[in-house]
């Protein structure tokens, strides 16, 4: 082989391997954009998995900062930890109001798709949520997909191009959807959860507002800029390189909360250049409403396939779908 | 936006001509790292981190020089750093089979009607044997060849000095021979 075929040889690799539409410039420029002695300068990895890991903290950010108590000590809009708004939060948590159920409707918009969502929450063990994507708010669904929650029961049922499934766990640990209002164990489980990422955060109070008819805290979080830790992070946040060069242009997550039970009302995150890329904002809310124990029942129609799974842990429910989905090509389910 | 323009204003504080820059010689920037790391999101990281460098030290510049060889000495650079740290983490097992595969070479002049596949083979076979050398001697090979730069011009980009350079490119074109060498099939 001589050394031309070996250069042929070369590139070809190369340019396989490497397509020309290869675009670094988000991931640079918001490198870039920050402040000199915030830049990381350690060796390589370190600076896409810590700004990634911000981004991938994003949603998990603002449901604890749902949970943010109240704003006597913010008597001015300046930029204090996650950290320290949740133990505030914490210390606040025994004077919030008592509240035990709700229902609430919200519309999400995310990567160009909207969801309309509906949530009965009756407690930590009796929840049910309805996902309809559809083609513009308020409009026929295109795509549902529902899980309910009822003690050691939870079924899931999708529906997708008129085809109706159902899948009924008993004793399977789903982690459920709904924010739980009750403080004492949701608190520990937001805290727990973000325990390992809130140090990558800055967030501040920007004002008040209202969302669906509630007062409601405004809240900006922006990634620190000299980053987090990635060695703290759980493995949940060790996300694909793929995924971390699209997180890395994170500029901002903005909430409303509540400013009675703190639950999220809205969110919303842009990238460092402004544009919004995900919106979610609650429609009306209701709290302490009767749901009738119906509501957190189940009963297939007749025709609808059910697989039923006992004792089995999430990912083996995931891992069968994802099998069954392989064999006959339909969407795997998304988990509850 | 010329070359020249985009660093006078990057050297002023314009962001927007590092955009040009990187528009420019990424993709050659990380098709050089990958032939020396091997993996492909290892390259775009290492290119990443090389233009933030550039970026900062731009200052220290000179506009009159292209910047396209100061900077893939850059890549180069790190690219055989960040290799040379993997290697040094490979497992047992990566080892065996790179072994492996480097002994299942065919010959390099294949019939005419298959040339396509042959091609494919003879990628192949440069892959797993670039995989053989070390990232200093890969990243020289790849200087040489892929870049297409001179000895003179490796000198600069692989930071050392023109003895080494000839050095690492013979014991590189010696293993090189060596792996690629037409085996007879059995």
């Amino acid at each position: 082989m001589d050394e031309s075929t070996r250069t042929c040889a070369m590139t070809r690799i190369a340019e396989e391997a490497v397509p020309e539409n290869v675009d670094l410039w988000p991931a640079i420029r918001a490198q870039v954009a920050r402040p000199n002695d915030a830049r990381p300068t350690s060796g390589r990895g370190a600076p896409v998995r810590r700004r990634a890991l911000l981004g991938g903290i994003a949603s998990a950010a603002a449901l604890a900062l749902a949970l943010v108590g109240t704003n006597t000590w913010w008597t001015q809009p300046t930029a204090v930890s996650a950290e320290t708004i949740l133990d505030r939060a914490q210390a606040t948590a025994n004077d919030l109001a008592d509240i035990r159920t709700y229902h609430l409707k919200m519309t999400q918009l995310r990567g160009g798709t909207t969801v309309d969502t509906e949530v009965w929450y009756g407690g930590s063990t009796k929840q049910r949520t309805i996902h309809r994507r559809v083609d513009q708010p308020g409009g026929p669904a295109v795509a549902m997909s529902e899980s309910i929650f009822n003690g050691e029961h939870t079924w899931i049922i999708l529906n997708d191009n008129g085809q109706t499934r159902a899948v009924h766990t008993i004793g399977t640990d789903w982690k459920k959807p709904g924010d739980d209002p009750s403080r004492a164990s949701s608190l520990s489980d937001v805290l727990t959860r973000y325990a390992s990422e809130k140090s990558c955060l800055n967030a501040r109070q920007d004002g008040e507002a209202t969302i669906a008819g509630r007062p409601a805290h405004v809240i900006v979080t922006t990634p620190k800029p000299e980053g987090c830790d990635a060695s703290k992070a759980s493995p949940a946040d060790q996300r694909t390189k793929a995924d971390e060069r699209k997180l890395a242009t994170l500029g901002e997550t903005r909430v409303w909360v509540d400013k009675q039970s703190f639950l999220l009302l809205k969110s919303e995150t842009r990238d460092t250049s402004g544009a919004v890329i995900e919106r979610g904002e609650v429609i009306s809310i209701e709290y302490n409403v009767n749901i009738p124990d119906s509501t957190f029942t189940y009963t297939p129609p007749p025709g609808v396939q059910v697989r039923e799974f006992v004792g089995a842990s999430p990912d083996v429910v995931k891992r069968a779908l994802v099998e069954e989905d392989s064999k006959d090509g339909a969407a795997p389910p998304k988990q509850p | 936006m010329d070359e020249r323009e985009a660093i006078s204003r990057l050297q002023a504080g314009d962001v927007s001509g590092l955009e040009v820059l990187v528009r420019q010689y990424q993709v050659r920037a990380v098709r050089s790292a990958y032939l020396v790391t091997r993996d492909r999101s290892l390259a775009e990281d290492v290119v990443q981190a090389a233009f933030v460098k550039a970026y900062e030290r731009i200052g220290q510049f000179d506009p009159n020089r292209p910047f396209g060889p100061w900077f893939l000495r850059s890549v180069l650079h790190d690219a055989i750093k960040v290799a040379q740290a993997r290697e040094r983490q490979r497992s047992l097992d990566a080892l065996t089979q790179d072994d492996r595969a480097g002994r299942d070479g065919v010959p390099d002049q294949a019939p005419g009607p298959e040339e396509l596949w042959a091609r494919a083979e003879t990628a192949e076979e440069v892959w797993v044997a670039l995989g053989q050398l070390t990232p200093d001697q890969r990243a020289a090979v790849i200087a040489r060849y892929f870049l297409g730069m001179s000895e003179a011009e490796m000198t600069g980009t692989l930071a050392c000095p023109p003895s080494t350079v000839k050095w690492r490119l013979h014991a590189a074109r010696n293993r090189l021979r060596v792996l690629l060498r037409p085996t007879t099939v059995k």
